[in-house]
């Protein structure tokens, strides 16, 4: 894919191109709205509403990392779908994770990676379902650098990119996100590695 | 150490993703094999990126593809050339009342020279009045001479007649050459019959002074028309462009 092509057609207005551009970061796009919001709905309006947005706004692009770029997008509309939640509080994070009934984990689309025997696989089902509740317990700036880096991948230098902020505050963020996160799997102790378990021990 | 402070947490979680420079990430060595909650720490910190990376990913439920109508384009597609073509025409037009404008202005050389040509015989007119009024006091003194005059032109030739124009009582002296035949050929014409319409006929006179008019007011009005037309589509074209810039924003 000719990546600084496309984008280039699509700042000419060609759609077509755009969609082609769509299609390379859709699952991208989608996943971190998940990550950041807990909700299947409200991740794919997010979605729908950064891709309208990034093509809106091409002509502000200036080179640089077009993914960065277009996270940065979604993650905006992230923030303003959880202002808007703030302001209406109806329903909690919680009480959206479809991970929590396995039939609904199974039709949001979820990539399960490996499939081993059940019994692994239902413990490894409890691990997901124990972070991404702990995940979902952090407050929204660390959230949002935990899911980028320690979720998605992403190295400090993109995610000051897509979060707007200098890399100090990426790395005390992250650190301050990756404590709240062994403390809240304290609850989990049973799914824990012994190292876990051994700080509760030494405690 | 049986404490970590927020900075030795911060290295050490950039530790682990390989963030830190050369001298710190010896630093953080050196600490790391004399201190076992240090150690510690770094594997639950170790395990718990690996199992947040190894979460599941979510693929997106649909294909995410955009249509003109969701981000407005089909509007756009028509108007954009719609406006465009708008705005090309009226600068066409605009530029073709301005040649008009031009063209008028200079040919009104001669435009401006036909008024002048048609008030001319008007000029003439004036002063064969007073000319007349002078002759019929004195007409019956100077009727032979008038007379004996008269016959000599009537016996010349068009050019002779002109020269006879030229007479004292001066009546068609200002006669620029443009003047029409008619209306040089009048007094000739009448010269022939008797003294007092020598004077020039009032007829053609009168007639040339509503050409004038009516010709000087069909070019002012000529003129009106195209400033009017001018200004109307200079501000539409100040309006299409204005309306042009605003869509791109």
């Amino acid at each position: 894919m000719d990546e600084p092509g496309l984008i280039e057609d699509a700042q000419r207005g060609d759609l077509e191109a755009f969609n082609s551009l769509i299609l390379t970061y859709q699952d991208q796009v989608y996943n971190l709205a998940y990550r950041i919001l807990g909700d299947p709905l409200a991740a794919d309006d997010a979605a729908q509403e950064a891709f309208i947005s990034a093509y809106k706004g091409l002509r502000r692009y200036r080179g640089g990392s077009f993914r960065s770029w277009l996270l940065r997008i979604v993650t905006n509309a992230c923030y303003d779908e959880l202002r808007r939640r703030k302001r209406r509080p109806e329903i909690g994070m919680e009480d959206l994770n479809p991970l929590d009934d396995p039939e609904e984990a199974d039709a949001s689309g979820v990539l399960m990676t490996d499939v081993g025997d059940p019994e692994s696989e239902a413990q490894q089902a409890e691990l997901a379902r124990a972070l991404e509740d702990c995940l979902s317990g952090l407050p929204d700036e660390f959230r949002l650098v935990a899911v980028l880096v320690d979720v998605q991948g992403h190295d400090y230098q993109e995610a000051s990119q897509v979060l707007g902020k200098p890399l100090g505050t990426i790395k005390s963020r992250l650190a301050r996100a990756r404590l709240r996160m062994r403390d809240c799997l304290q609850a989990h102790w049973e799914l824990l590695p012994a190292a876990f378990r051994l700080e509760d021990e030494a405690m | 150490m049986t404490h970590l402070t927020d900075h030795d947490l911060e290295q050490l979680s950039a530790y682990l993703d390989g963030e830190l420079g050369p001298s710190q990430m010896a630093e953080i060595e050196a600490r790391l094999q004399a201190d076992p909650v240090l150690q510690r720490t770094l594997a639950q910190l170790s395990w718990m990126t690996a199992s947040l990376k190894s979460l599941p990913a979510h693929r997106a439920p649909r294909r995410y593809r955009l249509t003109p109508e969701m981000v407005g384009q089909r509007a756009r597609t028509w108007r954009v050339p719609a406006l465009r073509l708008a705005t090309g025409a009226v600068a066409m037009a605009l530029a073709a009342v301005i040649g008009l404008d031009f063209l008028g202005s200079a040919g009104g050389v001669s435009l401006a020279s036909a008024p002048q040509a048609f008030q001319a015989p008007a000029v003439a007119q004036d002063s064969s009045r007073a000319a007349q009024s002078m002759t019929e006091k004195t007409e019956e003194e100077t009727q032979p001479a008038v007379g004996a005059e008269a016959g000599a032109a009537a016996g010349t030739p068009f050019a002779d007649s002109l020269r006879a124009s030229g007479s004292p009582s001066g009546a068609n002296s200002s006669l620029p050459l443009e003047t029409p035949p008619v209306a040089l050929a009048a007094p000739a014409m009448s010269a022939t019959e008797s003294a007092p319409r020598l004077t020039p006929s009032p007829a053609p006179a009168p007639l040339s002074q509503d050409a004038a008019q009516t010709a000087g007011g069909q070019i002012s009005s000529r003129a009106g028309v195209l400033r009017w037309s001018e200004i109307l589509l200079g501000a539409g074209l100040f309006l299409l462009l204005a309306v042009q810039i605003m869509n791109r924003r």
